[in-house]
């Protein structure tokens, strides 16, 4: 397999885990909260997408402190 | 007046073994109008409210003004808010930022604000707040929302007693443009303050007027 390919995998993996793992952080922790989600008229499909985001984001911000580690200590 | 007509024809719990919690209940409540609901702990007064907000799915037909709705489609009609009898305030934020989440509108802001007895406590986190402040807050969040119908499970709970003199004072200041549902083990309040009261008993509603029918039917 290429490089290319392997990369694509990896992304591919990263995103679909990110979802289930948003989604299931989102049914787990914020149970409570979806009352305030659905006074307010938030949907299920903004909250686990906000959930999503927020996993990319801070999945993003850990893989550039590794980085960091990996390249200079 | 605006009027919701829900009829549960069966709500169960349970995957394997279902227990009926709720059976042929009729119960339609109109703008203006407080019906109160009581009943032991565990005979499903939190499900019927939970099934009236659209959260738990029954076998239920709902009209809003005669005109068919689905609960379950919250998003659609926005007819219910709820104040759950447990914590449901997302706690990381200070008090002002809770209320400017759920109202964008300062004049609606200024309605929680400005209350007495939360003005004290605008710049603490909702985390730190007492369990009376907090529910303090929650029910002031959903009372003043602009929604026709509001159900309150609980609202005296936790409460010390300044803060349920005046949850009283803001729900009769709010009745005349809101159809009220509550629940609470302060049956006293619950009769005082309610236009009808039902006792839910083995799956059904009775109507009830007065303390001698608490006590027939074995609530009291």
């Amino acid at each position: 397999m290429s490089e290319t390919s392997d990369l694509y995998s990896t992304v591919a993996i990263f995103l679909t885990a990110g979802f289930i793992i948003g989604t299931i952080a989102q049914r787990l922790l914020h149970k409570p909260e979806e009352y305030a989600f659905q006074n307010l008229g938030i949907s299920k499909l903004q909250q686990y997408s906000f959930a999503y985001v927020l996993h990319i984001a801070m999945a993003l911000i850990a893989s550039f402190f590794i980085w960091i580690i990996v390249k200079y200590v | 007046m605006s009027r919701l007509h829900i009829h549960i024809h069966t709500y169960q719990v349970g995957h394997f073994k279902k227990m009926t919690l709720l059976d042929n209940i009729d119960l339609s409540i109109e703008e203006g109008e407080i019906i109160g609901i009581m009943g032991r702990n565990g005979c499903g007064k939190s499900s019927l409210m939970n099934v009236i907000f659209g959260k738990f799915k029954a076998n239920a037909i709902a009209h809003f003004d005669g005109k068919a709705i689905q609960l379950r489609d919250h998003l659609k009609h926005q007819l219910v808010t709820y104040l759950p009898q447990d914590p449901f305030m997302i706690d990381s934020g200070t008090v002002v930022d809770a209320v400017q989440m759920w109202y964008p509108d300062p004049e609606d802001q200024d309605k929680i604000l400005y209350e007495p007895l939360i003005h004290k406590v605008h710049d603490v986190k909702v985390r730190a707040l007492s369990m009376g402040e907090r529910r303090f807050l929650e029910f002031l969040l959903v009372i003043h929302s602009a929604r026709p119908f509001i159900l309150l499970d609980e609202p005296f709970s936790m409460l010390a007693p300044l803060q349920i003199e005046r949850v009283k004072e803001i729900i009769t200041t709010v009745k005349p443009y809101k159809g009220i549902i509550m629940s609470d083990h302060y049956y006293e309040n619950v009769l005082h303050m309610a236009d009808s009261c039902f006792v839910l008993k083995d799956s059904i509603l009775i109507a009830i007027n007065d303390y001698e029918d608490l006590r027939a039917n074995l609530y009291m």
